[in-house]
């Protein structure tokens, strides 16, 4: 496996741009001058937009998220206000071909920033649990059964949640920030963490192993948990505190806890710290063992394990043969559940199936069958990706993943259970997912899956409209914008002395113009899936599922619906894929410029037959993922 | 391994999640240590509920400071009525209110910066009193909530941020605010094993920020002033004369709250924490957010099923039937509201009650639930006594303030001088005196009803119905004392924007009946403030 693109990039730095002139500020200052400056300028510039804050084509191009609105905008006739003079055309066409000069017509493949990374609250808890082989979630209740509802570990009790960054992800490097109460709590959890070395054999022997002096036992431990190659100004501060703490009397064993416990509060540990190199002139890749971080965070959500970390010190991981084998490794372990749990869940929402709230409240019959809705959806994006599924069998699939609560949402017969009969009809029976094959049209993927439809309901009545929102954002890629601030009251229109269905309901928005112009998306699709109750049981009866899109096609039943996408969404469905999964590898929200890599990819993957592998592994050779650049 | 047993963690499922058992860590006494000041000082506690109000059942009416009735959504206030200030017309004057908008505000006193978590909003009030007065006491501010994060736009679950503009997180779990409080790191013999761990990560730190890129250098120094005022904190504790807390008068008995899978007892927790919190002077500021701005909790434990911000749409989601629930929501809120005043009203503080040295603002930074307005915002304080707050009135001002300017007045109450904090222009009139302000509202004897055919044309206050159930039902209160029952349908009401009117004088026309010598009307025909 190689970085296939570096020739490009050499290309693209050596020949100047011949064919365009690049594009000026200047060309569009007069617009601005004329049309936006008298409101969006001075103390308190309109929504908070100072256009007298950009003098440069520099200064701009970093705002490109303001220029978009702009854009939207000018394109739409929402600005200026009636109030004001309209942009003449020749203005207007001049701001387009500016706009797209600087933001669609790039060509230039750039890493982009890549920012300082600490660990997430799951990342976090799952080093630890990997550096000191200790299990963090308690599995077993007292008395050797497991619990009804999983109590939270530790981490999960007394550090708050990550907020998700524009990227939509937790792991954004945007939000990152670590306060005075967490540095505390990380103090605790880290002294929790290490004690809990004493109750596993195994986790004895990976920390203590057969060092033969304190020193040799530290130098291991920092070079795993800071995860490269220690110098010795690394361990010296450590070592210190070993020494200054048998000096008070203390025996080997708790004077190597304290200096377990601050190294992992070290900033080493808790960032994803990457060397700048300051003598670069342009961009460079990573260093090996940065590389073997990047992709043990991407694929794991932890700290690389004892093969990948030896790859990224003796540098091999920089051989193509080698990374590719460790990727094609990684792809295959155990821990590639934490990709489907934090990547999947994140972006296709269905962590929310087992939200707090729900899990907290939820009597023990609604919790196992959250439960069981989310570990379907978990086991089933982690089968697509192991198993190098394609990327459309996230819409449809003969595969699935059930038991046998969720062979009674789904109506299946002849389920059989692998686990005795002898147990059935006990609450506490074991009811483990496996997987089933089906041949129903309207199952399969996760446009229908249980956990879908949930996230996607009010409580106990399905939503059309939250349906549609989630099928245009999360598999489309085309997330609709805000509702108007002024909706009309839909009681106004009601027929007295009979309900509406919530077709003829829906239809009321849009028969009004504003509305119309989203919901003509929203709801065929969302309406297309009534079918499907608010925890995904299939209902026949009285069900209207039949729908047009916009675009002219019609469908009757949720198969025939996700026959339209699949072919005639293919291109939007791929794209959304690839942007998420890079979003999520890189830990950032793509921007304009990222956009040459993107299609890189997306051409790489219609290549490889629409493979998670050759995603994946496109996402792991591409520029932003080996490359870092001075010029931040 | 055989692929069908691949998860298996959860396959025998039974009983129910037991506690987890914490490390236990030094235990200290806020109680013992502080050397003592003789004037307790002041504190202020927020109270925040995203997603406004039914507006028609909020507002107060009533014709001067003392001279009114309570609102059913207030209701439960009554009893508390001295130790309560009611204030009405505070605006936001910034345009395009929006649920992402609303949060930021509150504590800002201006609009958010977008809908993400990682733009930089504006430092908010709580943040920046604890940033100037915070250093007295071992916290500089508690933030709590009860409610999740809202993925599609996290800028509604947050309502503190701080100087880097920063969400600042929350705690939800009474047991960690607690260990925070009094289950510190921070005395006998771990605190010299703490302060040598804390000497080694500092050492680390700034070794790494001085070879790290400006940008990440920025997040370092976070870092490594995050772990600098760790260690302030630890060595400060030998330091009595540093450690300026006031020392409580009545004893406060330290036990760690138990864990409780209902929502309302942690709700109860919660605000017991920032009781202890104030009492034992661990800080004085906090704020809890019951409700992010756009939020989804479902209050079943009140046979409600549907989503909060869901029945806050009552408008556009079908009306009538929702505005009873949302109401009871509300109330519910309010209800927390009082719970925490009596709270501090029952502990006793240097001969007076905690409360008296306490001011707690309630309220939301959106008004009209389902049209997201910003005006006539509905916010009300309650104790603050030494503070210089007079309790036991209404204050309607007669013409719109900044809401800024509430913040700004009870930070100038904290010592931290904010004038020209977000929208404030100077610090709220009227918190401390009678202002004997001319509410408009002034029965002249012509409050009057007269029945012409069909149609009854009357006019005089308007108040809502105290009964939650019946959200369509007005009174309007003639000179005589007798009532002129308003019964319409939810589109009538709201269409003639019902809740504009509430609360002041109007003269309405309608259709009516007589229903046991009471007037009836059924629909407004035309309705008009009353001259």
């Amino acid at each position: 496996m190689r970085c296939r693109v570096p020739v490009l990039i050499i290309l693209t730095l050596i020949l100047p741009t011949f064919g365009w002139a690049a594009p000026e500020f200047q060309s569009i200052q007069p617009l601005l001058k004329r049309h936006c400056l008298e409101c969006h300028s001075g103390d308190k510039p309109a929504a908070k937009i100072d256009f007298s804050a950009y003098r440069t084509q520099k200064q701009a191009m970093a705002a490109d998220d303001i220029w978009e609105r702009v854009h939207e905008v000018i394109q739409g006739g929402t600005m200026p206000p009636d109030s004001n003079p309209p942009v003449p055309a020749e203005q207007r066409k001049q701001f387009e071909h500016w706009y797209e000069q600087t933001f669609l017509q790039v060509t230039e493949i750039v890493p982009g920033p890549s920012p300082l990374r600490h660990l997430t609250r799951r990342e976090y808890q799952n080093s630890l649990e990997d550096l000191l082989g200790i299990q963090l979630n308690q599995e077993l209740a007292k008395d050797g059964f497991r619990f009804m509802k999983p109590p939270p570990s530790i981490v999960e009790k007394m550090l708050p949640p990550d907020p998700p960054g524009s990227s939509g992800f937790r792991n954004d490097a945007a939000v990152s920030s670590l306060d005075q109460a967490s540095i505390i709590k990380m103090l605790q959890i880290a002294r929790y963490s290490v004690d809990q070395i004493d109750s596993s054999d195994a986790a004895k022997e990976l920390v203590f192993g057969n060092a033969e002096s304190a020193e040799e036992l530290l130098r291991s431990f920092v070079t795993r948990a800071f995860r490269r190659s220690p110098q010795e100004k690394d361990i010296t501060p450590y070592l210190a505190i070993y020494r200054a703490s048998r000096s008070n009397g203390h025996p080997h064993e708790i004077a190597i806890k304290d200096s377990l416990v601050a190294i992992l509060t070290s900033p080493n540990f808790l960032y994803r710290i990457e060397g700048d190199d300051s003598s670069a002139t342009s961009i460079y890749q990573v260093h090996s063992s940065e590389l073997a971080v990047r992709l043990s965070y991407f694929l794991w959500s932890s700290t690389p394990d004892a093969s990948l970390l030896q790859a990224g010190l003796n540098e091999t991981l920089l051989q193509a043969e080698t990374l590719e084998a460790q990727v094609d490794r990684m792809l295959q372990s155990p821990k590639l559940r934490e990709f489907s749990r934090n990547f999947g869940g994140q972006w296709l929402g269905f962590h929310e199936v087992i939200s707090e709230q729900v899990i907290s409240t939820g009597n023990n019959n609604v919790v196992k069958q959250r439960l069981a809705m989310y570990d379907e959806a978990l086991m089933y994006f982690e089968y697509l990706v192991r198993e190098n599924r394609s990327i459309f069998e996230l819409i449809d699939s003969q595969e699935s993943y059930i038991n046998k609560m969720l062979a009674g949402v789904y109506g299946i017969k002849g389920f059989q259970s692998p686990v005795s009969t002898r147990l059935a009809g006990r609450e506490d029976a074991p009811d483990p997912l496996i997987r089933w094959p089906h041949n129903d049209p309207n199952r399969g993927g996760f446009l229908t899956m249980a956990a879908s439809m949930a996230i996607t309901s009010a409580p106990q009545r399905t939503s059309p409209i939250r349906r549609g929102v989630w099928v245009l954002d999360k598999i489309l890629g085309t997330p609709v914008p805000d509702p108007p601030a002024a909706v009309p009251p839909l009681e106004d229109a009601r027929v007295p002395g009979r309900t509406l269905s919530v077709r003829e309901q829906l239809e009321l928005h849009t028969a009004n113009e504003s509305c119309r112009k989203c919901h003509q998306h929203i709801d065929p699709l969302g309406l297309g899936l009534e079918n499907f109750g608010p925890l995904g049981r299939f209902r026949q009866n009285g069900v209207d599922a039949t729908g047009t899109l916009p675009t002219g096609q019609s469908f009757t039943t949720p198969a025939e619906l996700k026959k339209i996408l699949l072919t005639q969404y293919e291109e939007e469905i791929r794209s959304n894929v690839t942007r998420r999964m890079l979003s999520y590898a890189l830990g950032r929200r793509l921007r304009y410029y990222d956009q040459p890599v993107v299609d890189d990819i997306i051409s790489q993957l219609k290549d490889g037959d629409d493979r998670f592998h050759v995603l994946v592994k496109a996402i792991i050779s591409s520029v932003p993922f080996q490359y870092r650049s001075t010029n931040q | 391994m055989k692929q069908s047993y691949l998860i298996n963690r959860r396959q025998v499922l039974r009983g129910s999640g037991a506690a987890l058992a914490l490390p236990l860590l030094d235990i200290m006494s806020p109680a013992v240590q502080a050397s003592p000041q003789t004037k307790p000082p002041i504190r202020l506690g927020v109270l925040y509920k995203g997603n406004g109000v039914h507006p028609p059942s909020w507002d107060i009416s009533g014709t001067g400071e003392t001279d009114f009735e309570f609102s059913p959504l207030v209701k439960p206030l009554e009893e508390i009525r001295d130790d309560i200030l009611f204030l009405s017309n505070l605006d936001h004057l910034e345009g395009g209110w929006s649920h992402h908008s609303c949060a930021v505000a509150f504590l800002g006193a201006t609009g958010s910066n977008g809908r993400n978590i990682d733009r930089q909003q504006p430092e908010t009030i709580d943040q920046l009193i604890g940033r100037q007065i915070g250093k007295q006491t071992p916290l500089s501010s508690l933030e709590l909530t009860c409610d999740g994060i809202f993925l599609p736009e996290p800028v509604t679950s947050y309502i503190s941020f701080d100087q880097q503009g920063r969400a600042v997180p929350r705690e939800s779990d009474p047991q960690i605010v607690f260990d925070r409080m009094f289950r510190g790191i921070n005395n006998g013999s771990s605190k010299r094993r703490n302060l040598s761990i804390l000497d080694a990560v500092l050492e680390d730190a700034n070794r790494i920020s001085r070879q790290a890129s400006t940008d990440d250098q920025r997040k370092l120094k976070a870092y490594l002033e995050a772990v600098r005022s760790v260690e302030k904190q630890i060595q400060d504790m030998d330091n009595k004369a540093a450690d300026e807390r006031f020392r409580p008068t009545s004893d406060p008995q330290l036990t760690r709250p138990v864990v409780s899978e209902s929502f309302p007892a942690r709700v109860k927790a919660l605000l017991d924490m920032m009781v202890l919190a104030f009492w034992t002077d661990t800080t004085r500021m906090s704020s809890f957010l019951m409700a992010n701005s756009s939020s989804r909790i479902v209050f079943d434990f009140l046979g409600i099923n549907e989503e909060h911000h869901y029945l806050s749409h009552f408008v556009r989601n079908a009306g009538t039937k929702y505005i009873t629930h949302f109401n009871m929501i509300t109330q519910w809120h309010v209800e927390q509201f009082k719970y925490l005043t009596q709270r501090l009203a029952s502990i006793e503080e240097a001969g007076e009650r905690l409360l008296d040295n306490t001011m707690l603002m309630f309220g939301s930074s959106m008004k009209h639930g389902d049209y997201h307005s910003g005006r006539d915002l509905p916010i009300i304080l309650s104790g603050g006594k030494n503070a210089g707050i007079k309790t036991g009135r209404w204050l309607k001002y007669p013409d719109a303030q900044p809401y800024g300017n509430l913040l700004a007045g009870l930070a100038e109450r904290m010592g931290v001088d904010a004038t020209d904090f977000g929208s404030s222009t100077a610090s709220l009139e009227g918190l401390n005196r009678t202002m004997n302000y001319d509410f408009g509202v002034k029965d002249t004897g012509n409050w009057l009803a007269t029945a012409n055919g069909k149609t009854l044309e009357f006019s005089g206050l308007v108040r809502p119905t105290t009964d939650l159930e019946k959200t369509n039902v007005y009174f309007i209160r003639l000179s005589d004392g007798s009532d002129v029952k308003l019964d319409a349908s939810f589109g009538n009401l709201n269409g003639k924007r019902i809740d504009h009117y509430v609360g002041r004088a109007a003269k309405i026309t309608g259709p009516f009946k007589q229903v046991a010598g009471q007037f009836v009307v059924t629909n407004i025909d035309s309705i008009e403030l009353a001259k």
